[in-house]
């Protein structure tokens, strides 16, 4: 199981729309974060766009790569593995991905924010 | 060794596999022919237990496959189109395979991944690869582990025919090792001086099961192709 958690990782953290929609996030936080004087109502803004679009593109985003690779979970199927372990190691998978990703865009602007401005 | 009892699946209103029996037994080399859509996929996916059927069993080395999963590791399958995640690179589609299914006592069987010439292009992402690199990926996957039953569904479509010699020298081997080998494939020709049996299969029905010999005999026909061909019409005319 851990085994395929990790080259699934690696394939999906490698991919170009998963490293644009990164930098975008990236772009949001710092612009809404450097546009807005009171740094509430910036984490405010973002809060709007954690609860709309990370959610939405974490599901399209795994929805596409699971039926592009669905003749590579055929291959799978046929190893001696339990369907149970190909699944929970996708999901794993996604759930480390995202978490990473959400942690890197959003995470790392509001960490430096606070170092800036010790009131937060 | 593989022994499908009555298998039968329906897919809605299609009818894919009618109360099909086959017995496989260890060194022999199978073709499974048949038009385009007459359940030979399915017969072969129903083995490896991605299709259930709706009725009858299949038992491998005498034990049931239904909910088991660890008799597949007696089983290389070839899948007819192999895709793999974008972009992971062939050497890490090897690695993840032996990862999963190496065991530490026993060398994994690398010829194919030699005489295919793979280890010159591991670290190529397998998006950037060509449809004939990716079926040589999928047949060196399918011969890696040494098993017991290898499984190839059209194994020499979109190979160059360099590489598709070097994959009939290897089934020859494998064959003479005393290992059951099951080949479906269009191509009747390539099939002459690998197969010991044919199975023949009509709109989800087993036509016949019998050895290449006696079929050679019955038609008088030197050639598969021209030996399934006479039994084809053979059929058409009694109706």
């Amino acid at each position: 199981m851990k085994k395929i958690i990790k080259y699934v990782l690696i394939d999906i953290l490698r991919n170009k729309i998963m490293l644009g929609y990164t930098l975008f996030l990236l772009l949001i936080s710092v612009s809404i974060f450097n546009l807005e004087d009171n740094s509430a109502k910036g984490l405010l803004s973002l809060l709007n766009i954690i609860l709309i679009i990370v959610p939405l593109v974490s599901l399209l985003f795994s929805t596409i790569y699971v039926y592009n690779s669905a003749e590579f979970l055929e291959l799978l199927v046929s190893q001696p593995l339990k369907r149970r372990t190909i699944w929970l190691s996708l999901f794993a998978d996604f759930r480390g991905a995202w978490l990473l990703r959400f942690l890197s865009a959003l995470g790392s602007p509001s960490y430096y924010l606070k170092q800036r401005l010790p009131v937060l | 060794m593989i022994i499908a009892s009555n298998v039968s699946k329906r897919f809605g209103k299609l009818k894919v596999l009618d109360d099909v029996s086959v017995t496989c037994g260890k060194g022999e080399c199978i073709a499974l022919i048949g038009p385009n859509g007459c359940g030979k996929t399915t017969l072969i996916k129903s083995i490896l237990g991605m299709v259930i059927p709706d009725s009858g069993f299949i038992t491998f080395n005498g034990k049931n496959i239904s909910h088991d999963w660890q008799y597949r590791a007696n089983i290389g399958y070839m899948p007819q189109t192999g895709r793999y995640p974008e972009n992971m690179t062939i050497g890490q589609v090897l690695d993840m395979m032996k990862d999963i299914r190496g065991k530490s006592n026993e060398k994994p069987d690398e010829e194919l991944v030699d005489r295919f010439e793979l280890k010159d292009i591991l670290h190529k992402r397998m998006r950037t690869l060509s449809g004939g690199t990716r079926q040589k990926v999928s047949a060196s996957l399918s011969f890696l582990f040494n098993p017991d039953v290898l499984i190839l569904d059209e194994p020499t479509a979109g190979l160059d025919p360099v590489a598709s010699e070097i994959l009939k020298e290897k089934i020859i081997a494998e064959k003479v090792k005393g290992k059951l080998v099951l080949i479906t494939s269009h191509i009747l020709s390539e099939l002459d001086d690998l197969v010991t049996q044919v199975v023949f299969m009509q709109e989800g029905k087993l036509c016949f099961h019998k050895n290449i010999i006696s079929l050679r005999e019955e038609t008088g026909e030197e050639k598969l192709s021209k030996a399934i061909a006479h039994i084809m019409l053979g059929k058409r005319t009694e109706k």
